[in-house]
């Protein structure tokens, strides 16, 4: 008998996390199922927009793994979007494009083209790469300090990808990427980004990283090591984000550095924020609160609200985030979810134990509730975010 | 010789544009750990306002007049309508709120005027040149040299020579102390936003004379170069912005005059990384010592 609970960040327990793990997938999984039988019922309705909202979730998870998992905000996630964006467009596109478009590609590229989901995985794995090897020095820092510091590295990758000609044209349009960003691509990259992102979250790695972000200094007493602990979360968050400009490369098809910059930024950080910055579920909610939003704003933009007809208005949608940025960080600044999770909890036969009863203070729903409550602390609050 | 007076020159002149639009910023941060991301949106206002100004003919001190008092009144209504809320908020959530703010400024300026350049036209005599020594020195960069030395000097007194001032720094160490020995905190607050504005009107002015033209978008350089001067000086301090604007200045000049052609194009990757390896050798800036970073 397995049951569905809503639960805040847990401890160790292996049992516990991988419920959680399965979960939080299936839910993922159950989002893309969705999306399928709607457009299969609807005829291909909104197909567009589903298909950025699945591009959206996956951009948003991949902030979320580093942003839940260290407490560290990175304005630079754009810069591994980029990078998946370019890895898998040179990667994907037709050789013959390529001889007449990027001559002075290195053979090696420009005669070989790439199935489309190896090119996604080594997308990811570049920016996982290079994550790796920044990682070390960029995770000495928290706070604002990491913020501006993860902008200029943004600013930095943007420069190199603008001059980098022979690569990627430069400031010119890279065209000629197969549009390849269909449903279960999509949709399947999201399931496997969210499945990544809960079992770093319940790793023992990301509970060091997460004991890390609560108190640094009383988790290096207990003898973790802050910044180690902090890379893999940050790597994750990289091969994540690399994947997702894989999925925006397949999608757009056509795109130049300046697609992956601090416009497009703003949106990702809203939406994690906007969903719960602890809670990988939580990103995929933001990312569909976020998107519907945006969706409605651009009609309201064009002149259409509903039946109505408004004058369109250039400017409309960027004042409204703003205002609802704002807003949203007065009124619920841990996000709609907050740190909450849905877990899988399978309910013991021996003994004649009574069913899962809630502690007092509510926010516990266990199960097996007194091994847990053994063997574990109290929640992990989103301390964090005060 | 004259070369590498030229560049210093340079070099100076354009720092100075940088101390000033670090002051702005350093000051919120110091006063409430607000990194104000909302500032360049400040500086985009005022140009437009400069460019409505002059398509009017208005008389010049009544037109500086006019911007620096836009500048305020924006300044001082983001911090009294926004921030005020947000004043016991973790630095994070402040510079979130800032983005949203910065949204908001910039929407409405693309809502009235559109998108699209506009020609901020200024007095033709700040083009002229004044030869002395070999040195080609513009009456734009005497002036903006000036007008720092003016605002760095001002500031200082304020701040170390007036209650305002003290009130202002026991603000910064401690609020809640700092309230308790009668310090009226609604008003530091409104007098740091004020005094933010007045900095923003007087560089909105000289960054126009530079730069000639004004776009919806155009705040992401100046709060770029801003943000740059302030990590490299220290976040927070006043000795830490203007260190940071001039050395930032220095090093453009320096990259532009000594770093081979090839690499020319990516000076401002260079700056970057100056400041991601300040950060990690200095987390506390070059000149600052008593503001903590992750506070």
């Amino acid at each position: 008998m397995i049951r569905l609970r809503w639960t805040r960040e847990r401890g160790l327990q292996r049992r516990a996390t991988s419920g959680a793990v399965v979960a939080v997938t299936v839910l993922a999984g159950l989002v893309g199922a969705i999306v399928g039988v709607y457009l299969a019922l609807s005829g291909g309705a909104n197909y567009d927009l589903l298909i950025t909202f699945g591009v959206n979730a996956v951009l948003v998870v991949g902030l979320q793994v580093l942003v839940g998992n260290t407490g560290i905000m990175s304005f630079g996630q754009m810069a591994f979007v980029a990078i998946g964006a370019y890895t898998a467009g040179i990667l994907t596109t037709p050789t013959a494009i390529k001889a007449s478009v990027l001559p002075q590609l290195p053979t090696i590229f420009r005669d070989h083209t790439m199935p489309v989901i190896p090119a996604l995985l080594l997308a990811g794995l570049v920016a996982g790469v290079v994550a790796l090897a920044i990682g070390p020095i960029f995770m000495r820092l928290t706070g604002i300090a990491a913020g501006i510091t993860s902008f200029a590295f943004l600013v930095i990758v943007n420069d190199f990808l603008r001059h980098a000609s022979s690569f990627t044209r430069g400031n010119e349009t890279f065209f000629g990427v197969p549009q390849s960003a269909n449903l279960p691509v999509v949709f399947g990259s999201l399931t496997g980004a969210v499945a990544l992102a809960a079992i770093i979250k319940w790793s023992r790695l990301g509970l060091q990283a997460r004991a890390v972000r609560e108190d640094p200094l009383a988790a290096e007493t207990a003898g973790i090591k802050v910044i180690s602990s902090r890379v893999w979360p940050w790597v994750g968050s990289a091969f994540i984000s690399g994947v997702a400009g894989a999925l925006l490369a397949y999608q757009l098809t056509a795109f130049s550095p300046n697609s992956f910059y601090l416009n497009q930024t703003i949106p990702i950080v809203v939406m994690v924020i906007l969903g719960g910055a602890n809670s990988v579920a939580g990103a995929v909610v933001g990312a569909t609160l976020l998107t519907a939003f945006q969706e409605l704003m651009r009609n309201v933009e064009d002149g259409h609200l509903g039946p109505l007809h408004i004058p369109s208005v250039n400017g409309i949608a960027e004042l409204a985030l703003g205002v609802g940025l704002i807003l949203l960080l007065l009124a619920r600044p841990e996000g709609v979810m907050s740190s909450w999770e849905p877990q899988f909890l399978a309910r013991r036969r021996n003994g004649g134990r009574p069913g899962p009863t809630a502690t007092p203070a509510g926010d516990v729903a266990s199960a097996d509730s007194d091994a847990e409550a053994a063997t574990e602390a109290a929640p992990l609050e989103e301390r964090s975010q005060r | 010789m004259t070369a590498f007076f030229q560049s210093l020159f340079d070099a100076l002149s354009a720092g100075s544009t940088y101390v000033m639009l670090a002051l702005g910023i350093t000051l919120l941060f110091g006063v409430m750990g607000l990194v104000n991301f909302a500032y360049g949106d400040l500086i985009v206002w005022c140009g437009y306002l400069m460019a409505l100004l002059a398509g009017w003919h208005v008389n010049a001190v009544v037109g500086i007049a006019a911007v620096v008092a836009l500048a305020t009144v924006l300044s001082v209504g983001m911090g009294e309508t926004v921030f005020r809320p947000f004043r016991k908020a973790p630095p994070l959530t402040l510079l979130l709120a800032s983005i949203g703010v910065s949204l908001v400024l910039q929407a409405a300026i693309r809502i009235i005027f559109g998108e699209g350049f506009r020609p901020v036209p200024t007095p033709t005599f700040l083009g002229n040149t004044v030869v002395v020594g070999g040195v080609r020195m513009s009456v734009l960069a005497l002036v903006s040299l000036g007008t720092a030395a003016v605002v760095v000097a001002g500031l200082y007194v304020l701040l170390q020579h007036t209650t305002i001032g003290l009130q202002m720094r026991a603000y910064a160490e401690d609020s809640d102390v700092a309230g308790l020995m009668g310090v009226r905190r609604e008003r530091i607050l409104t007098a740091a936003f004020a005094l933010s504005g007045v900095i923003a009107g007087i560089v909105a002015m000289l960054w126009f004379a530079k730069i000639g033209t004004v776009q919806p978008s155009g705040d992401l350089n100046p709060t770029i170069k801003a943000f740059i001067a302030i990590v490299i000086g220290g976040l927070g301090s006043v000795r830490g912005a203007v260190i940071g604007g001039l050395l930032l200045g220095l090093f453009e000049s320096a990259l532009g005059a000594y770093l081979p052609a090839g690499l020319l194009p990516y000076v401002e990757g260079f700056a970057f990384l100056l400041i991601i390896l300040v950060l990690i050798a200095r987390p506390q800036g070059v000149a600052g010592k008593t503001v903590e970073l992750s506070r």
